[in-house]
């Protein structure tokens, strides 16, 4: 038979999609991608969620053509999202930007000058020349940057190298505090150990799944299509969902729950207590593995020091003392399901159930959580107090119970967590308060001892803060979108950036908000436009080729980091009594010191080949005469491997462009599924049994914290709960996702999901246009009264993609005091006729 | 001409509805269905843009828990362009040898 081309590639359709289903199709199993030969295949990790999809990018004439889910991918298995499907459009916005642009009236910079094109060399010129002068008058602090966490590994640790040591600021911090870090502080608090114990095969394993603060069926479709599958497939599996609005997962939920927004934490402390009064815990494991401890707590908002409720507050810090196993139940003992019900507003048969479930010794259980746990001013404390209700029953670290936290950036975990580009870390679960972990660091960087400033520097909402008030004055955004991202934007946003005192550089690939409020614009080439690296939610390193050329004259961010660090000698940054610990640096500059330091330059130019014998470009190898890419990542993993900190380890470069990704602790080439239990991960001895080896003592802290109130809720004047929060279609700002013209038809404007009681009130029906304020600004947008979601009366939802509708004029900067990251979760707003 | 492939998650009670329902929207085809309610589904359009539309009606049809991109080709051809490859979708089969209820392609 002749088939048409429409024909075949219809068949291929049908025979992938059949195949992704488990139906096979004689004939058509090998790889579709491989069957047009015109087009080059090759793997990458999708650009958008913390997933970590596989994708197969097709090549064709030097442009990304095609995109297709990757059979092959143990995440995927061939599944794609509507944005993953989108992909191959994300390079080619018809506004992508190909040359710096700075602010300039009369042929100079002028901050109130308009932008205008000029060289690298000019960018850089007066970029150098604004840093040293912020340092020369104010000294290191007065120097920061704002990364990312869909930064690739290596592009993290350059960004890292170049200011914690090379201008000796840990003034760097990623936008994952924006959505990582109360998961992060509570891991640590938890286990001494970043990210989760389990893996994504738990989907399969577990009997019973409860989400809680996650909209799986929009934020990461693929894994709930892999729930979907289990829920379906499996006799007696159920799935519970909390939330403080319905939406998409409601419709396979088998208990679904809308809460009172903060009121999570009395109902994590009810299930505990339930476990408890039932005597149901687990007796054996919480002797063994587990410490009782209680947080301090009433310790405020994380507002600015003179906000009445800053000066309200009790305690401060995250101090855990121990305390005994009656103790903790006398403390959860208030948590009652009658008085559970009455503060949350969910009926008491459904807590009873979900409380059952979580009890029954017979039910694995995997537990899911993103912003919703994250972004909360209690943040830390309701990510520990799930761990609780796990530990207790030892329903953790084995198949199918699992704890998990998911991600919302590509990685968040690989670059942000692991590599450590937060405010307060280094490599490998190192902080820089550390003296140990310091000197490690200094040791594998070749650094004089005290190069590394042992206090912690600003974090993100505060680098907003200190740009306002003018203590931080040369400041980098790259990778992110944080003038759209950041709350309360009017307040200490925009104040911050075109404060007159500050010099602010964005690096991005398109004309975002945030570029638009710099004062110079780099061109960024983007995902596959440059070789990569992304550590995606479960642990996984996944590695990509450089497919494209970038256009115009983009530049990677990693090219962008270590160009720019030969703008610097050494005496321009350093004191010289530090020069004098290590005199052969003199004269040095900082791209000397930190990337031609002989590990960094360790592997010459090459050619980048697939198995296939396909060749691919490699514009920094090209640039810096050296394979960048390799020596940074090989001079990375020493952290993992022999740093102060156990089971980190990651696997050599090369084996990474061969494989699917691999889970650490990679040791001896082998992956880990399941952290901290004998059997399964490598760090535990046999006979150990489970060993929280992050702790000295090898144990768990169960941590008590009590219910209390939102830093604010609605009153007389602004009536109702904001949530903020993403849709299907976009990807956080949508700078990508608005850009691809089917993603943008298909969601253009951001909508309010609200109540039709709420909208009769005041005068408002589905489609008209509405004013919402809070007390720190207002925007107009459409009523949307039914839809994917739906909200109960006193709350509405607002996604936050649109730059055209900036939801984040209306958010408080109100932040987790442990973690730092901010409540989008919660404000309180009023809504009018517009 | 872009054609897609999307792997379709229903209720198996509600498999058949969902069906019933996806076919009524333009340029969808339904392919199989399996006892777990796993439909292959194909989606033809003329233009990129009515794809997105096309397969997010799909996604928000009343039964439907997820519906997942697998296969995506856009590319400007005409029936002309003939290809000697010989394929069939008439005896498809699972891992497990099972025989699925399968619809021809139409064209």
């Amino acid at each position: 038979m002749k088939l048409s081309r429409r024909n075949f590639i219809k068949s291929n359709a049908i025979a992938a999609t059949a195949a992704a289903a488990g139906v096979t199709i004689p004939g058509i199993k090998t790889a579709i991608a491989k069957t047009n030969s015109k087009i080059r295949w090759d793997k990458a990790p999708c650009r958008f969620c913390g997933t970590g999809c596989s994708v197969l990018v097709g090549t064709k004439d030097g442009r990304v053509v095609a995109t297709q889910g990757d059979p092959d991918a143990p995440v995927n298995r061939g599944l794609n999202c509507i944005k993953g499907y989108f992909l191959s459009k994300i390079m080619y916005g018809k506004d992508r930007l190909t040359k710096p642009l700075l602010r300039m009236s009369n042929g100079k910079y002028d901050k109130n000058g308009s932008f205008t094109e000029i060289s690298w060399d000019q960018a850089f010129d007066v970029m150098a020349e604004k840093w040293k002068e912020a340092l020369k008058k104010k000294g290191p602090t007065s120097v920061g940057m704002f990364g990312s966490g869909q930064w690739t590994v290596w592009e993290g640790y350059a960004a890292s190298k170049l200011f914690k040591a090379g201008f000796r600021s840990n003034n760097l911090d990623p936008n994952a505090r924006h959505c990582m870090a109360s998961a992060v502080g509570a891991f640590m608090r938890g286990f001494g150990s970043d990210e989760p114990m389990g893996c994504y095969d738990d989907l399969e394993h577990a009997d019973a799944f409860v989400l809680w603060g996650a909209n799986m069926a929009e934020m990461h479709p693929i894994l709930w299509s892999r729930l979907s599958d289990t829920r379906l497939t499996k006799e007696g599996s159920e799935v519970h969902v909390l939330s403080t609005f319905e939406h998409r997962c409601f419709d396979l939920a088998d208990n679904g729950m809308i809460f009172v927004p903060q009121t999570d934490l009395a109902i994590l402390n009810y299930i505990a207590n339930y476990i408890i009064q039932n005597k149901a815990y687990n007796q054996k494991f919480i002797d063994k593995n587990v410490n009782f401890t209680k947080t301090v707590t009433d310790i405020g908002y994380g507002l600015r020091p003179e906000h009445p409720l800053e000066k309200k507050k009790t305690g401060t810090g995250g101090k855990l003392t121990k305390i005994s196993f009656d103790e903790y139940a006398m403390s959860v003992s208030k948590y009652t399901l009658e008085y559970t019900a009455e503060l949350s507003g969910v009926p008491k048969e459904n807590l009873l159930r979900l409380a059952k479930l979580y009890a029954d010794p017979d039910k694995k259980i995997s537990s899911y959580w993103t912003m919703g746990f994250n972004q909360h001013t209690r943040g830390v404390w309701a990510n520990g107090l799930l761990y609780n209700v796990h530990l207790l029953m030892g329903k953790i670290s084995e198949p199918g119970n699992s704890p998990f936290s998911l991600t919302g950036q590509p990685s968040a975990c690989g670059t942000a967590r692991e590599v450590g580009t937060f405010a307060h870390r280094l490599p490998a679960d190192l902080v820089v308060k550390n003296k140990a972990h310091r000197d490690f660091s200094e040791k594998v960087w070749q650094l004089p001892e005290g190069t590394i400033p042992a206090k912690p520097g600003y974090h993100a909402v505060l680098q907003n803060r200190m740009l306002k008030d003018g203590k931080l004055n040369a400041y980098w955004v790259m990778c992110n979108n944080n003038m759209q991202a950041a709350p309360n934007m009017n307040e200490e946003g925009l104040p911050g950036y075109r404060n007159p005192e500050n010099f602010i550089v964005v690096s991005d690939p398109y004309p975002t908000v945030t570029a638009q409020a710099a004062d110079l614009i780099l061109p960024t080439a983007m995902w596959t436009e440059k070789e990569g690296a992304y550590g995606n939610a479960e642990r996984r390193t996944q590695f990509w080729r450089e497919q494209v050329s970038a256009p115009g004259e983009s530049k990677s961010d990693l090219w962008q980091l270590v160009e720019f660090s030969k703008r610097f000698k050494v005496e321009e940054v350093w004191p010289a009594e530090l020069i004098a610990k290590k005199p052969e640096y003199k004269g040095k500059t900082l791209f000397d010191i930190l990337y031609r330091n002989g590990e960094v330059d360790k592997y010459p130019k090459q050619t980048v080949t697939d198995s296939d014998g396909n060749t691919y470009g490699n514009h920094e190898m090209e640039d810096f005469g050296f394979y960048l890419q390799k020596g940074l990542y090989e001079e990375y993993r020493i952290f993992g491997i022999k740093g102060p900190k156990k089971g980190h380890d990651l696997g050599e470069f090369d084996t990474y462009h061969k494989v699917r990704g691999l889970r650490w602790p990679v040791v001896n080439g082998k992956e880990t599924l399941w952290r901290y239990r004998e059997g399964y991960d490598p760090f535990v001895k046999k006979g150990e049994g489970v060993q929280f080896y992050g702790k000295p003592d090898g144990k768990a802290n169960i941590i008590f914290a009590p219910f209390e109130p939102a830093a604010e809720s609605p009153d007389g004047v602004y009536d109702l709960w904001l949530s903020t929060g993403r849709v299907l279609e976009h990807w956080h700002s949508g700078s990508m996702t608005r850009r691809v013209p089917e993603l943008y038809r298909a969601f253009p404007d951001a909508v309010m999901f609200m109540h039709p009681n709420d909208a009769k009130k005041r005068g408002l029906r589905r489609g008209m246009t509405a004013k919402v304020s809070s007390r720190r600004g207002d925007i107009t947008l459409r009523v949307e009264t039914r839809g994917r979601n739906r909200t109960p009366e006193g709350l509405v939802f607002i996604p936050w993609f649109d730059a055209g509708r900036l939801v984040n004029k209306l958010t408080l900067d109100a932040t987790d005091p442990l973690s730092k990251e901010t409540d989008y979760k919660k404000c309180a707003v009023k809504v009018e006729k517009a | 001409m872009n054609i897609s492939g999307v792997l379709v998650h229903a209720h198996p009670r509600q498999a058949e509805s969902v069906r019933e329902q996806l076919v009524k929207i333009p340029g969808v085809e339904v392919h199989a269905i399996s006892p777990e309610g796993r439909i292959v589904v194909t989606v033809e359009t003329g233009s990129t843009g009515e794809m997105a539309d096309t397969v997010l009606m799909c996604q928000n049809t009343k039964g439907v828990l997820s519906a997942s991109m697998i296969y995506h080709h856009d590319e400007d051809i005409s029936d002309d362009d003939e290809f000697t490859e010989t394929v069939t979708t008439s005896n498809i089969e699972t891992d497990q040898g099972q025989d699925w209820s399968v619809q021809e392609a139409s064209k």
